[in-house]
């Protein structure tokens, strides 16, 4: 009988907290925390519903049946059809690919410029800092609906393009983030050490700066993805996204408009979807949030 | 306090050039020629040229931008392709509804969200709290534009208590004004609403447990007057900066909306101009927004500035 065995739990769960590394600890804290697991769930079935949707989906999204539009809820058709006599399931199933394909390019597009013009203005300064800055600051001072709509005008509608109009608008929130970790991390130590090896600049920026700036950046990655999905509902809703015969969300609710006196189901399936993903994406990135707050660490566990 | 205030006002210079550059760009980004268009299908190519030399366009860009900014300030936004008339007239008469269904939308969520941000603060746990999170949770997760789809469907065809669109001047027949008003203005306060509700319980649950509540509790004063003049008032501090901030939000969010309700507004406007590719109107909508956002940006910070010392004192001196 060892003094294993006479440790407390919680000493058990300290010492695991002290040689775990950050990254497993926070995923194990996501996992825990209650609204995370939530989360995680919801995020984990669509994405299996929109790589699975050709296998799931009982009828092909686009394919007209004539004399079956507008019909309500049936065996035939669970969740009605619409004005061409589309299946809503499959559509909604498909749509799953669009919402989640757009959040994830226009998340990677804002990550890659936000960080890289965020950590270069912080660290270089001077003029060029100022000028990003200032550039990016102009991007804030637009309503972000209006910045997708001005990107989309000038790239015409479409779903990629609605994902560059959105990954656009992410661009400034992560590069304020980065140039604020930048500003930080280039006085320590180890970055000082680093230009005295003569290393050169691009490497002290992304070997150095960029791993110590990944935290918030990932956490901002979570919340913009919820972001990024209702952004591009909304496009698609107002005509700008997805183009018919697409399945987005956005525009299946859009089109519903003009039928609701007599297809409530075609009004409301696509929207219980859309919300659904979204509550689930800020579930997500509230407990990502909480997970790598370094104010946490410390306490409890 | 002025020094600070100039100094921002100085700040917002070059964003508001930078941005009202990129608005102009936009025009000339757009594929397709805007002198073919005013010009109209049928228009051979000598008179295109016309076109184009009359609105300016053979010259250079920089140029073009002087003469655009000249005509701004003095308040020509120019004139729509489509219906002739002066942009100035169509965002005027949208700007009204659209300010009337932010500010509706404002007061409906700050109506829903102090009380229950302050009582599921007061019984944190409860199921009441429970309820408020629920709430918050669904609030920040409904698209606005399914909400206001499902305000019609109940309110509009299933009950037929309130009209599924358009908006009537409150100021020829307010009843009705009214009547037009609730649904949007609901669709658009709710979302609002579960964020002020956040943050309001979030607030006054840091300030219930100052030293200076328990002060007030152990002299023995009403729990009422405890909570709102002590507690509250303190809590609404930041509460201020999320509501300026949360009104630029609220004129996004319009957009959007005034598109579901036929709502008559800059939102509205700027859709149906894309939609003609009309793109004077785009231009000139876009701008007028983006100025009205920066303005209440300012406002709020001014504001912040005006209620917490510190950050006029230290910040923006850069």
């Amino acid at each position: 009988m060892g003094a294993k065995r006479a440790l407390h739990p919680e000493q058990h769960a300290a010492r695991r907290g002290a040689t775990e590394s950050p990254w497993r600890r926070s995923v194990r804290r996501v996992l825990r925390n209650p609204a995370g697991g939530i989360g995680v769930s919801v995020l984990v079935f669509f994405c299996g519903v929109a790589v699975l949707a050709p296998f799931i989906s009982p009828y092909d999204p686009v394919i007209q049946y004539a004399g079956d539009e507008l019909l309500s809820p049936r065996a035939k058709y669970p969740l009605g059809t619409d004005e061409f006599g589309r299946d809503i399931l499959s559509r909604i199933l498909y749509g799953a690919r669009i919402s989640l394909s757009v959040g994830l390019i226009s998340v990677a597009i804002g990550f890659t410029f936000g960080a890289t013009s965020g950590l270069v203005a912080g660290y270089i300064g001077g003029r060029i800092d100022t000028l990003i800055n200032r550039l990016w600051d102009c991007l804030l001072a637009f309503p972000v609906i209006l910045l997708g709509i001005a990107v989309v005008l000038v790239t015409g509608p479409g779903a990629v393009n609605a994902a560059i109009a959105v990954g656009i608008s992410n661009i400034p929130i992560f590069a304020r983030l980065a140039r604020a970790c930048a500003l930080t991390e280039k006085e320590r130590d180890y970055t000082h050490a680093a230009r005295a090896l003569g290393g050169r600049q691009s490497r002290i920026v992304f070997r150095h700066l960029l791993p110590n700036a990944l935290s918030p950046l990932l956490v901002q990655s979570a919340v913009a993805m919820a972001f990024a999905v209702l952004l591009e509902a909304s496009l698609s809703f107002l005509g700008l996204g997805a183009q018919p015969p697409e399945p987005s969300w956005g525009s299946m609710l859009s089109y519903s408009r003009q039928f609701l006196r007599v297809a409530w189901w075609y009004g409301v399936f696509p929207g219980v979807a859309l919300t659904s993903l979204l509550i689930g994406l800020n579930y997500f990135s509230d407990a990502v949030r909480d997970a790598f707050d370094p104010r946490q660490i410390n306490i409890g566990r | 306090m002025w020094a600070y205030i100039l100094r921002r006002l100085f700040q917002l210079l070059p964003v508001i050039l930078l941005s009202s550059f990129l608005v102009f760009m936009l025009l000339h980004l757009v594929p397709g020629d805007p002198a073919e268009t005013v010009a109209g299908p049928d228009a051979t190519p000598d008179v295109i040229k016309a076109v184009r030399q009359k609105m300016g366009l053979d010259r250079p860009l920089l140029v073009q931008y002087g003469i655009w900014l000249g005509h701004l300030s003095r308040a020509d936004l120019g004139e729509s392709y489509i219906s002739k008339m002066p942009v100035i007239d169509l965002v005027g008469y949208a700007f009204p509804a659209t300010i009337q269904l932010s500010l509706a939308a404002l007061f409906l969520s700050l109506a829903i969200s102090l009380p229950l941000g302050v009582l599921a603060s007061l019984k944190q746990g409860s199921k009441l709290d429970l309820f408020v999170q629920g709430y918050t949770a669904l609030g920040l997760g409904v698209p606005n534009f399914w909400l206001g789809i499902l305000l019609i469907l109940v309110f509009a065809l299933l009950l037929g208590v309130l009209p599924p669109g358009g908006r009537i001047d409150p100021l020829q027949s307010p009843m009705m004004g009214l009547k037009t008003l609730i649904l949007p203005a609901l669709t658009l306060g709710i979302h609002i609403s579960a964020v002020f509700t956040r943050f309001v319980r979030a607030a006054m649950l840091e300030v219930l447990h100052e030293d200076y509540v328990r002060t007030a509790r152990s002299k023995g004063l009403q729990e009422r007057v405890v909570v709102v003049r002590h507690a509250l008032r303190s809590a609404l501090v930041p509460v201020v900066t999320v509501v300026g901030l949360q009104f630029g939000r609220l004129l996004g969010g319009a957009v959007v909306v005034e598109s579901v309700f036929a709502w008559p507004g800059v939102g509205r406007l700027i859709i149906q101009a894309v939609e003609q590719r009309d793109y004077t109107v785009v231009q000139a909508s876009l701008l007028w927004l983006v100025l009205v956002f920066l303005l209440i940006n300012l406002i709020t910070d001014i504001t912040y500035a005006f209620l917490d010392p510190r950050i006029r004192l230290t910040q923006g001196r850069g």
